[in-house]
């Protein structure tokens, strides 16, 4: 098991299994029923007839052979492929206010749980990791051997630089089909609207896409105090400012983009939903669940 | 305080230290935390300046400190001065009487003495450093009255010099001990000039002491009380023999008391009738008890000395009276041995030393420097926590 699922969290996130299970077989699922017949039917096992059992899965050869009856039981494969986009530039390391971990950390953690429930739920699973230095692509597969690639993956993630131009990485973006989830995951923070222009590409391919914004408590409430001298992580662009002076006007602007940031979301269809690093990881893992839920109901 | 003008140097290098700590916090103040941020994006163009940032930090731990360095620079101007002053190893007290009956040699072993610059000269009547011209001249040998223990005594609790030894030079001239004897604050050695003539006859005197008719007052039977012990202090030195009659106006007319060396009304000169002071016995000298309420109890045997011996001939006594070296020196003598302790008990009109303003000082500077570490520790706690929070 990689070290980002420990077995507590494993033991937590195994009620979120259930719910997020409806959701990609009832909710998501649901809503393409034409294109999944047929498909993630794997044999897996012969059981014998019990009164009750479809007549029509029963193997009729084995019958002439054993002159018993025998059900045929299949595996069944989702035909949903969960992709995890990961934002991987500077500003993600951006740690908690207990210095515990940074929103790389947290996001590699919720990934990788969300990862786990879907392929305990038999969907395929991809990532696609960017900045503008490295772009780590790993394509939807099936199976236990791809799940453990993908969580190997995660844990070499390294955050640098910004988040790359749409221009360098469509190639990888138009693998993504449809019945896919894709979970964005960033702060959102842009100088040239990169994720937008991400966003918007993949709402495109009608595709379910879920934003989730990475927020710290000292972003979320700007309690500094003094005359400090702020260097932003991805450009190195220095300010000395009185923080308990410009709190609000901070908080004001701050509010501003996030209201923009959701509102430019919610035209693309995609659900815009706000992760505080600083909460317990649990919680935000019900929070992205209950959305999901929320999305497959509409 | 006039060594605190008088070191003008050491005032100037205080002040300027005084601006260090101010500057350490000024630069402590501006020296703002750096901190790395995920986005300035949200940030003010133009952030407006806060004044109150502008206002010094942590004042009450500068405070402290600017406390903690005025005191430590009182106290080293205390000290300073106190190095300043007469460093001396070797007080020699003189009297003088011994300066009156000096030999020159005994003169020229003194000046020998002060040739060592750790030598200083006393003398014990004025409390004055004597000059080699004082020690050379010979003084006029005149009878004068003292007690040498009581004066070296109170000379020694008072003395603002360091010093290690002490040295008494005095003659055995009995005048010079009159009164109860002292044990010295500290080991005093003794030079005493032997004067070689002896007087064998003894001095008989006698005191009459004039009590009120009406019931005593508690004042007057403390004074009578004192001159008593004053009387007794005299009756032990060697060959003098005090008389004491005690009578009131009426019963001193039925006695036979024909003369008398003094007479003490113990009453204040107004409540006395002069009808009946004509009645009392031929008294050489009459004096009310209110005149010698001033006078120091240590003292008051010295004042009825000169009181009961105004003739001629008994100041000739005086000349050639001598105390035994032995009686001078030791420790034990007896009754009239007084321990400093008692000084106050005693009814001595003695002044407690206050606690030099050293000690003082030196006990705020201990007190503010506990209170600067205390301050300092917390600031130091409250600033790495914010570090801590705010991952600087």
């Amino acid at each position: 098991m990689s070290e980002l699922l420990d077995n507590a969290t494993i033991a937590q996130i195994k009620d979120l299994e259930i719910r997020t299970r409806i959701l990609a077989q009832g909710a998501i699922v649901g809503q393409h029923p034409s294109n999944i017949r047929g498909v993630g039917i794997e044999f897996n096992q012969y059981r014998v007839y019990e009164p009750g059992d479809d007549p029509g899965k029963i193997d009729w050869k084995l019958f002439s052979r054993n002159d018993r009856y025998f059900v045929r039981e299949a595996e069944k494969e989702s035909a949903l492929n969960v992709w995890g986009m990961l934002d991987c530039s500077e500003s993600m390391h951006e740690q908690s206010r207990d210095g515990h971990w940074d929103k790389l950390a947290f996001a590699k953690n919720l990934l990788a749980a969300l990862a786990y429930l879907s392929h305990q739920q038999g969907d395929a699973i991809g990532m696609l990791a960017l900045n503008s230095d490295v772009l780590q692509y790993l394509p939807v597969r099936h199976g236990q051997r791809h799940y453990h690639q993908y969580l190997l993956q995660l844990e070499k993630l390294t955050a640098v630089n910004t988040f790359p131009k749409w221009e360098t990485f469509p190639q990888y973006v138009h693998s993504v089909r449809q019945n896919s989830l894709v979970i964005l995951v960033s702060d959102f923070y842009e100088s040239e609207q990169e994720l937008l222009s991400l966003a918007q590409n993949l709402s495109n391919f009608h595709c379910e896409v879920l934003a989730i914004q990475l927020e710290t408590n000292d972003e979320v409430t700007f309690d500094f105090s003094g005359e400090i001298q702020f260097t932003e992580r991805e450009s190195g662009r220095k300010q000395t400012v009185s923080a308990h002076a410009i709190q609000e006007e901070y908080l004001l602007n701050r509010a501003l983009f996030n209201e923009n940031l959701t509102n430019q979301l919610a035209k693309l269809g995609i659900k815009h939903v706000k992760v505080n690093i600083d909460q317990p990881i649990v919680h935000a893992l019900q929070v992205v669940a209950s959305t999901l839920s929320n999305m497959g109901a509409r | 305080m006039d060594w605190l003008a008088s070191s003008v140097g050491v005032w100037v290098l205080g002040l300027i230290s005084l601006a260090i700590p101010i500057a350490i916090h000024l630069y402590s103040r501006s020296k703002h935390q750096k901190m790395t941020f995920s986005t300035l994006a949200f940030f003010p163009d133009k952030p407006p300046q806060n004044h109150k940032q502008i206002k010094l930090t942590q004042k009450r731990l500068l405070l402290t400190r600017l406390l903690l360095l005025v005191s430590i620079i009182l106290l080293l101007l205390g000290l300073f001065n106190s190095e300043n002053q007469p460093d001396a190893k070797r007080i020699l007290i003189v009297t003088d009487d011994w300066l009156a009956f000096a030999s020159d040699e005994q003169r020229s072993a003194l000046l020998n003495e002060l040739k060592n610059d750790s030598a200083h000269s006393i003398s014990l009547s004025s409390g004055n450093e004597l000059s080699v011209e004082q020690i050379k001249e010979k003084t006029l040998q005149v009878t004068t009255y003292s007690n040498t223990w009581y004066r070296v005594s109170d000379w020694l609790l008072n003395n603002p010099y360091q010093a290690n030894e002490i040295v008494v030079y005095s003659t055995n001239g009995m005048s010079q001990f009159i009164g109860e004897k002292f044990i010295l604050p500290s080991k005093v050695e003794w030079q005493i000039i032997e004067r070689t003539e002896s007087n064998d006859s003894s001095l008989y005197l006698s005191l009459l002491l004039i009590e009120p008719n009406s019931n005593t007052q508690a004042a007057i039977a403390e004074a009578k009380k004192t001159i008593l012990r004053a009387v007794n202090v005299l009756n032990q030195l060697p060959n003098i023999n005090i008389e004491v009659y005690q009578h009131t106006i009426e019963t001193v007319k039925q006695s036979n008391l024909k003369q008398v060396s003094a007479t003490i009304m113990l009453s204040s000169a107004l409540s006395v009738n002069k009808n009946e002071l004509s009645t009392l016995p031929t008294t050489e000298k009459l004096l009310f008890v209110n005149e010698l309420e001033k006078i120091d109890s240590p003292l008051l045997p010295i004042e009825l000395i000169k009181v009961l011996f105004s003739r001629h001939a008994e100041k000739a006594f005086w000349q050639r009276a001598r105390i035994s070296q032995e009686a001078i020196t030791s420790t034990a003598s007896g009754n009239n041995l007084v321990i400093n302790q008692q000084i106050e008990n005693t009814g001595f009109a003695t002044e407690e030393k206050p606690l030099p303003i050293n000690n003082w000082l030196a006990l705020i500077c201990v007190l503010l420097f506990i209170l600067e570490r205390i301050f300092s520790e917390y600031t130091n706690r409250i600033t790495s926590e914010e570090m801590r929070h705010k991952h600087a």
